[in-house]
């Protein structure tokens, strides 16, 4: 019955070869992109569909955002259900490896599509791999930046004869600004979202990686040896702005942002993907002449927390595509990272240095004043229990977030944060 | 006046049973879709849920078994507290307000006559009619510790804006009381629903009575209401334990290991950290938990409306 | 036990007046029956009387004083509910003492009070119950009891008779009025049925429309009713109408001329209504025989055996339809043709405007 069964699929699946050799390949896609992003990545599938006419079209969809995405995927992957591709957090990578959401993509596979890894930031094609098997294909890189009000530093005098702020790096020159601009007028020098974890991690992590400072050792251990200390300075640097009114307490995502774009604070850390914000509400009128830097260098190097949005393909337990469906998927993906450049509308940057390289791109503002990230990257630990949405995460609320806040001492919390997380190691 | 009547008057006997073949196959017909969908969508996945707790399992795909394991984890697992008592706390704080409040707008209302009626209702119901993130987003925005219209308010009684969602003695209280004005129309309704089963005629004989107006209240109006009331206390009881969304929404990116109930400890197990078996663990225990109070509090209450 | 006194009352709801200008007054100890069709504003009356519908206009006097503003409670009278209204989760005895309890009675008194009205009424055995376990007499008792605690000065019943099938009707009708002849205190009491107006009666206010047509005594309804309503409203079966013709007097009463042409002669002192032209004669079945030497002439439509008498729609020449009435062992059958002997003394007539004259 079994072998019967397998007859049947491979005829079917030879009929699909031979007979049907010039139906057009549907490929169903889901993502997790919505507001500006979405906009922007529809357009990018309708090209896709025009000029792919007839071969291949995309069938697109879009979901809920975190861990209703991941959960959904998991969930359809298991029982075949799932799409044929899909969008990603490479920080989500090892944990949809780990519960088999995700198929991995051979050598051959990209080869055939005209991909290569030399085509991407190194820190980059290696944070799509687990165990040095690739699962995803990375699209972008994104990251924070530091948004600023041209006319409020230039008041306070910290504006250079370029247009980009000065005098930012180092802890203490950083306070000091914030400080001139407070003193200059503004309500804060720099608005945080500080009531959010997962905010604060971003900014916890850049200045972890600054200092070299590793959150997961290669042994497994979570802040190891002088890490802690390191993280305890990070958080510190933080905790230190909100302790002197530099920045605000514990305020949430939007307030925050209102809070910069109000004019009531001079500088805001951020993700790229609020740069079409800014933009849109320049381009009305009712914005500030604004720009955006990389993160300053607060210790030794430079160092930015980083995600990649990716293409990942899920496992189709007991319903798997024909290899010409998986075609025209690594298709899709090598289409879209060759025609990355529009999606840098959307504040990202390009993870395809070839895009990247271009003279477009280069021109580009003001992605290309921040693209220096996309070397200076530093990615979530590659485990289950980082990435976005996870374990890690709800520690930033449960730890950081406080820290920050000054209700819990630095040291303090990042020794319960270690304590969780290795507690929660299996 | 004599007991002449009493012949004629008895009430009827009651009746024989009788059941034969035709009406039990008949009965059976008619409940057999409902058994058929009772047991694929309830009975199954409990069973398979009291399964699932015995092993180190993921969400999806086979485990291992485990035995107890999973229960003697839980009773260690600090969070495992946490989230009990955060659900018990917010039960405590919604579920007795919740339905007192409903009791006292419901007989508040029913005195409005009318339009005014239909209005002061409709006013009282329209929350429950909005989705769970419409009512994260207007609160979360009134209590904005930054921009919230509330702020000035408590800035008048705390000295300074108060994050409410990020003080952790703040939280439950906030959220249950968010909670209540949410959901708290469809217990006025049920409420309502109740005064207006009431014969107006047991009041008139009530104002013939001389009855002031609080003793109406304690004595005719709230007892014969009181099934109404531990219908609504059983149906909040185990909506409360249930607690999730709010929560959730409210407490995202904060501290939501002090903050979590008992089912985000499950979502957190099964679905965050794909922790299947162990997530059945936590769930079979809320399980209990919801059956042993809500059938205690039902029996406890009936038995006292019968006293 | 006091008189009531109504003044010129007058009620509305909106636009839509329920009472117009009743006055009336019921005496202390009197048994006084509210009758009337459904809509008729008897019920409204009763429940201003009580004090559960305000009075638009007007006075109400119970005893010496002046009630109409004052709460149901301070009126000093009971009232029995149709539907009973009894406490539905409180016991008989919880019932019974419920409003004595209102005005801080003090406890061995409403123990004495409770004891003493369920020993009346038969109840001692069903004190601890609750109404629901109750039959449907049962609870009329209570409901009755209800009222006998607080020693009003009045009794109001709202037609309390009427959720009670027929026979047990019947023996509560009588128990009522036992009960009035017991207790003799004021009592009014409301209802459709004019069987229960007749028998339990001392006084009638027969109301139709808003307003009184008639207040009398039972026999005095009967025998002299005021207008072509209440002669139709009471007495079963009805009265039979014909349209005649006034002609002339003989003797000093009025001679009429019935649609076939025969002539009958009433009791009416022609003097009382002068003139000619067309009146209605009203006639009851009791007074309509069906005889062998009868002046006039019909087919018998209908017959209906009572046992102790028998009923006959006898159709006339005119296709209009006469009751009369036969004995009990009557021959009589459908189809037959039949004389009637109309027993002109006992007729009434009634005017353009509907107002009755009947025999001195």
């Amino acid at each position: 019955m079994k072998s019967f069964l397998k007859m049947a699929v491979l005829s079917a699946g030879l009929l699909s070869t031979t007979g049907l050799v010039h139906a057009q390949e549907v490929v169903t896609w889901w993502d997790f992109l919505g507001g500006g992003d979405g906009v922007r990545m529809k357009a990018l599938i309708e090209k896709f569909n025009a000029e792919n006419a007839g071969k291949i079209e995309i069938q697109g969809t879009t979901l809920e955002w975190g861990t209703p995405f991941y959960t959904k995927v998991q969930t359809s992957a298991a029982i075949g259900e799932g799409p044929d591709v899909m969008t990603y957090h490479l920080s989500r990578l090892p944990l949809g490896v780990s519960s088999g959401a995700l198929s991995e993509i051979t050598a051959d596979e990209i080869a055939a599509a005209g991909l290569a890894g030399s085509d991407y930031a190194d820190s980059n094609w290696k944070a799509a791999q687990v165990d040095g098997k690739q699962y995803a294909i990375p699209f972008d890189i994104h990251s924070i930046v530091l948004y600023y009000n041209k006319d409020m530093l230039k008041a306070a005098g910290l504006l250079g004869d370029n247009g980009l702020p000065t005098g930012l790096d180092g802890v203490d020159n950083f306070k000091a600004a914030l400080q001139k601009l407070k003193d200059g007028g503004a309500e804060y020098g720099v608005s945080i979202h500080s009531a959010a974890g997962d905010s604060q991690w971003r900014i916890f992590y850049s200045l972890l990686g600054q200092q070299d400072g590793q959150f997961l050792d290669a042994d497994g251990n979570f802040l190891s040896g002088d890490n802690l200390d390191k993280a305890v300075k990070a958080t510190t640097v933080v905790a230190d702005w909100v302790k002197d009114g530099l920045a605000p307490a514990a305020t949430e995502y939007p307030a925050s942002i209102a809070l910069f774009t109000g004019g009531k604070a001079a500088m805001h850390i951020n993700g790229v993907w609020e740069v079409p914000t800014m933009t849109d509400l320049n381009a009305k009128g009712e914005l500030f002449d604004w720009g955006a830097i990389a993160l300053p260098t607060f210790f030794d190097h430079p160092a930015t927390w980083a995600d990649s949005h990716a293409f990942a393909i899920p496992n189709r337990v007991g319903n798997e595509v024909s290899p010409e469906k998986r075609a025209a998927v690594l298709q899709v993906i090598a289409w879209m990272n060759k025609n990355s450049l529009a999606w840098a509308d959307a504040g990202h940057i390009p993870a395809y240095s070839p895009v990247r390289d271009s003279e477009e791109f280069k021109t580009k503002q003001p992605n290309a004043t921040y693209s220096v990230l996309a070397d200076t990257a530093v990615f979530d630990p590659s485990s289950v229990l980082a990435g976005v949405a996870s374990p890690v995460y709800d520690a930033a609320g449960n730890y950081l977030m406080p820290a920050v806040n000054g209700e819990i001492d630095p040291q303090s919390a990042m020794e319960q944060m270690r304590d969780d997380l290795q507690g929660q190691v299996e | 006046m004599s007991a002449a009547d009493t012949a004629a008057d008895v009430p009827l006997p009651a009746r024989k049973k009788r059941f034969n073949r035709n009406e039990v196959l008949a009965a059976l017909i008619f409940v057999l879709p409902f058994v058929v969908v009772y047991a694929v969508l309830f009975i199954y996945p409990t069973l398979q849920m009291i399964w699932l707790s015995f092993h180190k399992a993921p969400l999806i795909g086979p485990g291992t078994f485990i035995g107890f394991d999973n229960y003697l984890k839980l009773f260690k697992d600090k969070l495992f507290g946490v989230a009990l008592w955060n659900t018990v706390y917010f039960v405590i704080l919604t579920v007795v307000p919740a339905t007192m409040v409903a009791l006292a707008i419901a007989v508040g209302v029913n005195r409005l006559k009318g339009w005014m009626q239909s209005l002061i209702l409709a006013c009282f119901f329209i929350p429950y009619i909005l989705p769970v993130s419409v009512v994260f987003r207007v609160w979360g925005w009134m209590f904005d510790s930054q921009f919230g219209i509330l702020q000035p308010l408590i800035a008048l009684v705390a000295g300074d804006n108060v994050p409410v969602f990020r003080t952790l003695p703040l939280f439950m209280p906030t959220v249950a009381f968010i909670t209540v004005w949410w959901t708290i129309g469809f217990n006025i309704l049920l409420f309502i629903a109740g005064l207006r089963n009431i014969s107006p005629e047991i009041y008139e004989a009530a104002a013939l009575d001389g009855t002031p107006r609080w003793r109406q209240f304690t004595r005719i109006t709230w007892p014969l209401i009181w099934p109404i009331t531990v219908l609504v206390l059983t149906i909040q009881l185990i909506a409360q334990f249930k607690i999730f969304d709010q929560v959730y929404l409210f407490g995202n990116g904060g501290r939501s290991d002090a903050t979590m109930g008992l089912v985000q400890l499950i979502y957190r197990s099964a679905f965050q950290k794909n922790n299947g078996g162990y997530g059945a663990t936590v769930a079979v225990v809320l399980f209990l938990v919801i059956v042993v109070f809500s059938v205690l509090q039902f029996q406890m209450l009936r038995a006292r409306g019968n006293k | 036990m006091a008189d009531i006194r109504l003044v010129n009352v007058s009620k509305h709801f909106g636009q839509v007046r329920v009472i117009e200008n009743v006055s009336m007054t019921i005496e202390s100890g009197e048994f006084m029956v509210f009758l009337g069709p459904s809509g008729c504003g008897k019920s409204t009356l009763l429940r201003m009387i009580a004090g559960l519908e305000d009075i638009d206009g007007g006075e109400i006097h119970i005893g010496d004083r002046r009630v109409d503003q004052l709460p149901p409670s301070d009126r000093q009278i009971a009232m029995v509910f149709q539907n009973y209204a009894l406490y539905p989760h409180m016991s008989v005895r919880e019932n019974m003492s419920f409003g004595l309890q209102n005005i801080r009675m003090p406890k061995d008194e409403i123990a004495r009070r409770v004891a003493a009205a369920a020993k009346t009424l038969e109840l001692e055995h069903l004190i601890d119950r609750k109404p629901g376990q109750l039959s449907g007499g049962q609870r009329q008792r209570v409901a009755i009891g209800r009222a006998i605690v607080r020693d009003p000065k009045a009794f109001l019943f709202d037609e309390p008779l009427s959720n009670l099938d027929a026979g047990l009707r019947v023996r509560t009708r009588i128990e009522f009025a036992q009960l009035h002849q017991r207790m003799k205190t004021t009592m009014i009491f409301v209802t459709h049925d004019q069987i229960e107006a007749m028998t339990l009666a001392d006084r009638i206010v027969v109301m139709n429309n808003r307003k009184i047509e008639q207040i009398g005594t039972p026999m005095e309804i009967y025998n002299r009713p005021a207008s072509r309503f209440v002669a139709a409203f009471v007495g079963s079966p009805s009265m039979n109408f014909l349209p005649v013709q006034k002609i002339s007097d003989r003797d000093g009463k009025v001679l009429v001329k019935l649609p076939d042409n025969s002539e009958i002669q009433t009791g009416i002192a022609a003097a009382r209504l002068p003139g000619d032209g067309n009146v209605t004669f009203g006639i009851r079945p009791e007074s309509v025989k069906v005889s062998a030497t009868g002046a006039i002439s019909g087919k018998a439509d209908v017959v209906e055996r009572l046992g102790e008498r028998t009923l006959a729609y006898v159709r006339l020449a005119d296709n209009s339809v006469v009751i009369a009435e036969d004995e009990g062992q009557s021959r009589l059958n459908v189809g037959d043709q039949v004389r009637l002997d109309i027993d002109g003394a006992a007729a009434h007539l009634f005017d353009a405007k509907d107002v009755a004259y009947s025999a001195a």
